[in-house]
């Protein structure tokens, strides 16, 4: 049984008034699932506008998916309710990218660790709370000082260590970190980064970790999913799809890092055609029959522009959506 | 390849102090920063948020608003100092002499006005006898290079994407041809494939017509990828300037050091390390060295003298007391 399985989820939102509404795609028929027996990261990377953010919502919960079932070991969490929603909750956590957003500034440190172990009556009592929160806290490389301290005396990257912290002492099994360190200074991030490592190894949480900077994910990732316009475009394990994407919209991202190295630079140019006009939002609800990607394909064939690819295995644990392997 | 050689450079700025003027003590942004860029070079100026790369960017082209103002020094764009232009005078240089594409330019895009208009009135206000049809031929020429396609042009700020949106400023920093163009993180907001397309356009103008570029970023990688040479900021001071892979190959000072460890790389499974403690508050900066505190290398005199650039070998000057050969002078 896996820990987490997106079953053909489609998200739709609906915007605008009674007479202009519009249908927004946001999520395209996306099937995904993460293992109960070990922790994994998969990467959930795309640029903006592909829906990344939403299927982090959706695994949350925070969205109902339009349609395809969102399953938590193996239960749907949109029938579930009572105390089994309660756990689900609890074992589904969320790091958001604007850590000076996500914590009440009228708080300190200690009162908003205090308010889940209260929530889920971890501690029985005030100074055994105290002690977890503590023990929490230092092994995730804050200083107990911390506690007693408001946001606005935290920098971002200390912010970020806190939401996480709130995630492990809550036992969560899984993250939903959504750039968390978009906003963190360079110097600081691999130390963010190292730290969600660590915190897959020795609490056994598995993260999803939505980026749109693929490099900073080969410090922590296991697996990688890319989605593109609301399709998951290609998945597979991490160090496979770096070195040997299938895709052609992948080879083009993985082409395109920027590489920390002045002697591995780029060489020849990126074949992409974009002359014949870009896909907006609003209108891929009329994409949805053909390949999303086939007006920048450099290898589109006949068919791509005709009918939706359909999602090839072509490994173990690793598909991609495409016509040229079908 | 002197850095202060003015006979090679196009800009060259000497001692640059850029303040912002607060109750108490000032904030001393860009404090003492000298350096030039030589014609037909991307030039890239790497550093962390509140390094005061940008408020350097704005000074350059004389963009800066109070409670910011130009505590001292000067910057000289062939020969010309641009801080003793009056308002007229410097109107003649910008747009034509040179540009800026600054941060999160596509969201200062007129959200009522059509794209080739709002090139159009900037292009009119710089350039005042260029005719209609010149305009058109140069916004057009210049959209095909950047790969803007015709209908972008004729859209409204709202109906591009981020991508599209960033390509339409970017014609509009290039279209009269100017020698120096300023971008500040032109990319930072976009996915890697439009950064690789924009940044390729960079390395185009520099190649075709001779363009020098200063390209500030934050990440170092991108500089990699494109600049000739670099020049590395921390707390508004300069710590290192060198060519790319003199600073890639030997990056003398440590925090430049930290700065290349800390970031991933693709397909090469190496551990990166982040840097302990936080930025300092520029308002009471560390004495001596300013990355003292952060500082695995730092020595008692790091705390009390401040180090100056000196070169260390041709065209690699660093700020550290403690890279090998410093002479105390």
């Amino acid at each position: 049984m896996s820990l987490l399985e997106l079953q053909n989820v489609t998200k739709i939102f609906s915007v605008g008034g009674l007479l202009r509404r519009r249908h927004i795609l946001a999520v395209d028929d996306i099937s995904l699932s993460i293992p109960e027996d070990r922790p994994v990261t998969v990467a959930l990377v795309g640029e903006s506008g592909s829906g990344k953010t939403t299927i982090g919502r959706l695994v949350l919960a925070f969205l109902k998916p339009t349609s395809g079932k969102i399953l938590w070991q193996g239960k749907d969490v949109w029938k579930i309710d009572g105390k089994e929603r309660q756990i689900y909750r609890k074992n589904a956590q969320a790091v958001f990218q604007d850590p000076y957003e996500s914590l009440d500034p009228t708080y300190a440190t200690v009162d908003t660790l205090m308010e889940p172990i209260k929530k889920f009556k971890l501690a029985s009592s005030r100074s055994e709370a105290i002690k977890i929160i503590t023990d929490t806290i230092e092994s995730l490389g804050l200083r107990s000082d911390t506690l007693d301290k408001y946001p606005h005396q935290l920098s971002g990257g200390q912010k970020q260590r806190i939401m996480l912290a709130r995630a492990v002492l809550l036992k969560a099994r899984l993250i939903v970190a959504d750039e968390p360190v978009s906003m963190i200074d360079a110097s600081l991030r691999a130390s963010i980064l190292g730290l969600m490592r660590e915190i897959k190894e020795n609490y056994g949480v598995s993260f999803v970790y939505i980026t749109h900077d693929i490099s900073t994910a080969s410090i922590l990732a296991d697996q990688i999913v890319v989605v593109y316009l609301g399709s998951l475009m290609e998945f597979g394990d991490f160090d496979e799809m770096v070195t040997k994407p299938m895709h052609p919209y992948v080879k083009l991202l993985m082409d395109s890092v920027p590489i920390p190295d002045p002697k591995r630079r780029w060489k020849g140019d990126v074949k992409i055609k974009e002359d014949e006009g870009e896909v907006l939002p609003k209108d891929l609800m009329k994409f949805r029959s053909r390949c999303k990607f086939c007006q920048r394909c450099g290898e589109a064939k006949e068919i791509c522009h005709e009918k939706q690819p359909p999602s090839v295995d072509v490994g173990k644990d690793h598909k991609v959506l495409c016509w040229l392997y079908a | 390849m002197k850095i202060n050689d003015p006979n090679e450079a196009l800009l060259d700025v000497k001692d640059l102090k850029v303040y912002y003027r607060t109750r108490s003590e000032p904030v001393k942004a860009v404090d003492g920063v000298t350096f030039a860029v030589k014609p037909g070079e991307i030039f890239s100026i790497v550093g962390e948020s509140g390094c005061g790369k940008s408020t350097l960017a704005n000074a350059i082209i004389r963009l800066i608003e109070p409670p910011a103002y130009v505590a001292g020094g000067e910057i000289l764009l062939k020969g010309v100092d641009l801080l003793k232009l009056g308002d007229e005078g410097i109107r003649s240089v910008r747009w034509k002499e040179i540009s800026i594409l600054p941060q999160s330019a596509m969201n200062a895009l007129n959200p009522v006005m059509k794209i080739h208009h709002q090139i159009k009135d900037a292009v009119r206000a710089h350039a005042r006898r260029m005719s209609d049809k010149e305009i058109r031929k140069r916004v057009n020429a210049m959209s095909k290079k950047v790969m803007l396609p015709s209908y972008a042009l004729k859209a409204y700020p709202s109906q591009l994407s981020g991508g599209m949106k960033q390509r339409a400023i970017l014609v509009q920093s290039f279209v009269l041809d100017p020698g120096l163009v300023i971008v500040d993180e032109p990319t930072s907001a976009l996915d890697v494939v439009t950064q690789r397309k924009i940044l390729e356009f960079l390395i185009t103008k520099r190649d075709e017509a001779g363009t020098s570029i200063i390209l500030i970023t934050h990440d170092i990688a991108v500089a990699a990828e494109v600049a000739d040479r670099m020049m590395v900021m921390y707390a508004g001071k300069v710590f290192e300037v060198g060519d790319i892979t003199d600073v890639f190959d030997d990056p003398l000072h440590p925090y430049t050091r930290a700065l290349i460890e800390a970031v991933p790389s693709l397909g090469t499974k190496r551990d990166v390390r982040g840097l302990s403690g936080l930025p300092p508050d520029l308002t009471n900066p560390p004495s001596g060295c300013r990355f003292h505190p952060r500082c695995t290398q730092a020595g008692d005199s790091c705390e009390s003298d401040e180090p100056r650039l000196w070169e260390v070998k041709q065209g690699h000057l660093v700020a550290c007391r403690r890279c090998e050969g410093w002479r105390a002078e």
